[in-house]
């Protein structure tokens, strides 16, 4: 199935984009730079973000912008960083994974219960999920990419499979005993001042950004995303590329699916699985921020950000978690509207 | 309703011609960056047919587009029989009989063809659409253009000339006044052309007025009554059609003087074919055996559904081919994908230059080095220089004479004639040899015609094998040292020299 964000910046006849390519040396080839649309297409999303923080830090001025808050907002929203920035990937091609969220839980599952049952060392218990993580990408990859169904029914089936799988490994149960000490403390461990997860959220966008925008792997990617067919015509394996695409994610939903039981040393029920939401979410407002249009890890880090920060901003406000949704939902829509002020559709 | 009687004519009583339908007065349209149309006036009279030239990007659209309500001027004054009016939007349009059919085809494909053509108007009953009365009033107006398919078929089951007409009767069905088409000739077949030539004629008959936008001068020439030329968002000219001439229009249309259309050919040596294909068969096409030497032109005509595409794309890999053996360089090959076949040197420009030659939203550059990536990077690590890239890709555009400031700029800010040049540049860059085009300058303007004609005159002079394949026949025979004719998958003739000419390809087409 194709999933392309209607195009912005239609109009933009070498105008906007001449300020931008004056940059030196002509890097970043790949990128599109007069495809960048009017000013509220490519900022409306962080405009809305900053009101947003300015908002928080003056109604609660001592706990909001605060060193501490944002540390518990970025360890917080480190999983789901994960795993919309390996989303990102299949979405610049047009595929939906629907299992992400069950598939982080069965390898939170999976890493928790070869510590705890099979006595398997940390370590090598992290390499083998992460291992498992990819061979699950690989399958559902290839099976997308080779039979044509769409990912999105393909994808929605094996979320229900892995959902069973995850019962039966943990039989609905909270598993915290037997977590190797070392386990438990990966998610403590700080880096000037952020815990290891943020970092290691951190570092997968790098690391996705440069593979999407300076590899011969991401520009295949790209070129699949633009026009398959034009893609197949110019040698490229169109189905390797999406099937890399899942293996992306089944890597990425392993590192969340670790985040998470190491955070809550423990793997419990639903920890994870209604994160396939939210990492959407992000996907889509990182669609509509600074190359307004087109699906980008910078961008999608952005929109998990924004929604985490509205999430904290509105439980410090003391809201309850129905009024959170609500206005997070609301925010949310809003702020991809603002990207659409001044917008010319043809 | 009914649409067999005459469209009312509330301005002309007596039927003359000369009273103008649509005027535009000192109309002017400015896109960031651009002038789209600079001072422009002209008119359309009532009943007429008329010709509207000019290269891409030399303002038509957008004056047509503001005719139909698409866009809103900047200045200047619309006139619809004699009244001032004003335009915000298409309904403003269509509420007067101004229907214009855009070049794409935009029928909805899984509604049938009465319904399409009948489509926002149909008769209903307290909300209850009545069918019958659907189907009976598509077949009226179908039938006035002499529109033969079974209407009940669904849009996507019919060939693009019937959809052509279904746009046409959808647009009479309306009670259209003025009749916009624009190129509605592109990606039919000679005969369908035929068809749709006599259709103009019958609206004129029926005094509808109609906008032919083309860039077939032939059409043009043969079909209007009088001709305007746009170059650079103005009108160059506005004459009756009969006081001009193909070349005085091409002159005015690319501004200067318009020497030999068609290069050269030159003389091919006796040397050992780069490409053999013996007893191709899959798809439609049956049994079709050619070979293509080094610097040798091989045009492959035919109708459109003959099989044309068809071989080109299993020779390049894209489609599978039931049975059959391919030659390259006298070594048997095994094409089960595009990239074995451009790992032997061959390259296919595809018809459809947006939908599967081009990624229009990439940019230059990377639709450029697509396929020799790997060239561009590091051993192991897969990261592109890109630098490097930039420069090699530079320096091939350059070559072609493709002036664009910046190969970052994405692909699809090129005209049609560029982006055609881009994509040379992509196959060059990957050394091949056999260059297959289809329908090369479909959609292209009359000067960058020139240029594609010359780009691949060159590309054979160089020791590259061309194959060709164009509707227009004119091309063909211009260009072509050898020419391959079609008909239902079959090859049925081979002309060569001095015997390839328009009627003796069509012979063949009909009846070899």
């Amino acid at each position: 199935m194709s999933v392309q964000p209607s195009e912005g910046g239609s109009v933009a006849v070498g105008g906007g984009g001449g300020a931008l390519s004056q940059e030196p040396g002509g890097t970043q080839v790949a990128r599109a730079r007069g495809s960048v649309g009017p000013f509220f297409q490519r900022f409306g999303v962080l405009i809305a973000f900053a009101a947003v923080v300015v908002f928080f830090s003056l109604e609660r001025g001592s706990s909001f912008p605060t060193l501490a808050n944002l540390r518990a907002v970025f360890s917080g929203a480190a999983p789901l960083a994960v795993l919309a920035a390996v989303l990102t990937v299949p979405m610049m091609m047009g595929d939906f994974d629907l299992s992400v969220g069950f598939n982080a839980q069965v390898l939170g599952a999976v890493v928790v219960t070869l510590m705890a049952f099979d006595r398997v060392a940390a370590g090598t218990s992290i390499i083998l999920t992460i291992v498992i993580g990819s061979l699950i990408g690989l399958l559902l990859g290839s099976l997308i990419a080779w039979s044509k169904v769409s990912a999105f029914v393909i994808t929605l089936g094996a979320g229900i499979v892995l959902e069973g799988v995850e019962l039966h490994l943990t039989s609905g149960n909270t598993i915290f005993s037997g977590l190797s000490k070392s386990y438990v403390k990966l998610a403590q461990h700080k880096l000037l001042s952020f815990t290891w997860p943020v970092w290691i959220a951190l570092l997968v966008c790098v690391v996705l950004w440069y593979v999407t925008r300076h590899t011969v792997l991401g520009r295949r990617m790209a070129a699949v995303g633009g026009n398959q067919e034009a893609a197949r015509l110019s040698g490229i394996n169109v189905e390797m590329m999406r099937t890399a695409g899942f293996i992306i994610v089944g890597i990425g939903a392993a590192i969340a699916g670790i985040i998470i039981t190491s955070q809550a040393a423990s793997s419990y029920p639903d920890s994870a699985s209604g994160l396939l939401i939210p990492a959407y979410a992000g996907v889509f407002l990182g669609a509509a921020v600074l190359r307004p249009g087109e699906f980008h890890i910078w961008g999608t880090l952005i929109g998990v950000m924004f929604m985490s920060i509205i999430q904290n901003g509105l439980t410090l406000m003391d809201y309850s978690s129905s009024t959170t949704d609500v206005i997070q939902g609301g925010i949310f829509i809003a702020a991809v509207l603002t990207s659409r002020i001044g917008r010319q559709d043809r | 309703m009914s649409t067999t009687d005459s469209p009312p004519d509330d301005t002309n009583s007596s039927g003359d011609l000369d009273a103008p339908l649509l005027e535009v007065r000192h109309l002017s349209k400015v896109f960031p960056g651009v002038v789209a149309l600079d001072d422009v006036s002209m008119n359309v009279r009532a009943g007429e047919v008329h010709g509207l030239v000019g290269e891409n990007g030399a303002g038509k659209s957008t004056l047509l587009k503001i005719v139909s309500g698409l866009y809103v001027a900047d200045g200047g004054e619309l006139l619809w029989n004699g009244e001032v009016v004003r335009f915000r939007a298409p309904p403003d349009a269509v509420k007067r009989g101004i229907e214009l059919i855009p070049q794409e085809l935009s029928l909805a494909p899984s509604l049938s063809a009465a319904e399409n053509i009948m489509m926002g108007i149909y008769p209903a009953h307290l909300g209850r659409v009545r069918w019958r009365e659907v189907k009976r009033e598509a077949e009226t107006v179908a039938a006035t253009i002499h529109l033969e398919a079974d209407l009940s078929r669904k849009a996507s089951t019919l060939s693009p000339a019937e959809q052509r007409l279904v746009m046409i009767a959808r647009a009479l069905a309306r009670k259209a006044r003025l009749v916009i088409m624009d190129e509605p000739s592109v990606s039919l077949s000679e005969v369908e052309v035929d068809a749709l030539k006599a259709v103009v004629h019958r609206l004129r008959e029926r005094r509808v007025t109609v906008i032919y936008v083309s860039h077939r001068l032939d059409e043009v020439l043969e079909l209007t009554d009088r001709v305007t030329v746009m170059k650079d968002g103005r009108v160059i000219s506005t004459d009756q059609t009969s006081a001009v001439s193909k070349p005085v229009l091409i002159e005015r249309i690319i501004g200067r003087s318009y020497g030999e259309q068609f290069p050269s050919r030159r003389a091919l040596e006796s040397t050992s074919p780069l490409l053999s294909v013996r007893n191709l068969s899959g798809g439609r096409v049956r049994d079709v055996s050619f070979a293509l030497h080094p610097g040798e032109i091989l045009g492959i005509s035919g109708l459109v559904g003959s099989g044309r595409t068809e071989i080109v794309r299993m020779v390049f890999g894209a489609d599978p081919l039931e049975s059959g053996e391919i030659e390259v360089d006298g070594r048997p090959v095994k094409l089960t994908h595009p990239r074995h076949a451009i790992r032997r040197g061959l390259s296919l420009l595809p018809e459809d230059r947006r939908g599967q030659g081009a990624i229009v939203n990439m940019s230059i550059a990377a639709n450029v080095s697509l396929p020799v990536l790997r060239r561009f990077a590091m051993r192991g690590t897969g990261m592109i220089h890109e630098r490097v890239e930039a420069r090699a890709v530079r320096e091939r555009i350059d070559r072609l004479n493709l002036s664009t400031p910046n190969v970052q700029r994405p692909l699809k800010f090129l005209s049609g004639g560029n982006q055609q040049k881009a994509l040379v540049a992509k196959w060059e860059m990957s050394d091949s040899r056999v260059f297959m085009f289809d329908e090369p300058t479909a959609g292209v303007d009359v000067g960058a015609k020139q240029e594609i004609y010359s780009l691949i005159a060159q590309l054979g002079a160089r020791g590259a094998g061309v194959i060709l394949i164009s509707s227009e026949l004119e091309e063909v025979v211009g260009l072509c040292h050898r020419v391959l004719v079609m008909r239902e998958g079959r090859c049925v003739g081979e002309l060569a020299g001095e015997a390839i000419s328009e009627a003796a390809i069509l012979h063949l087409c009909y009846e070899g």
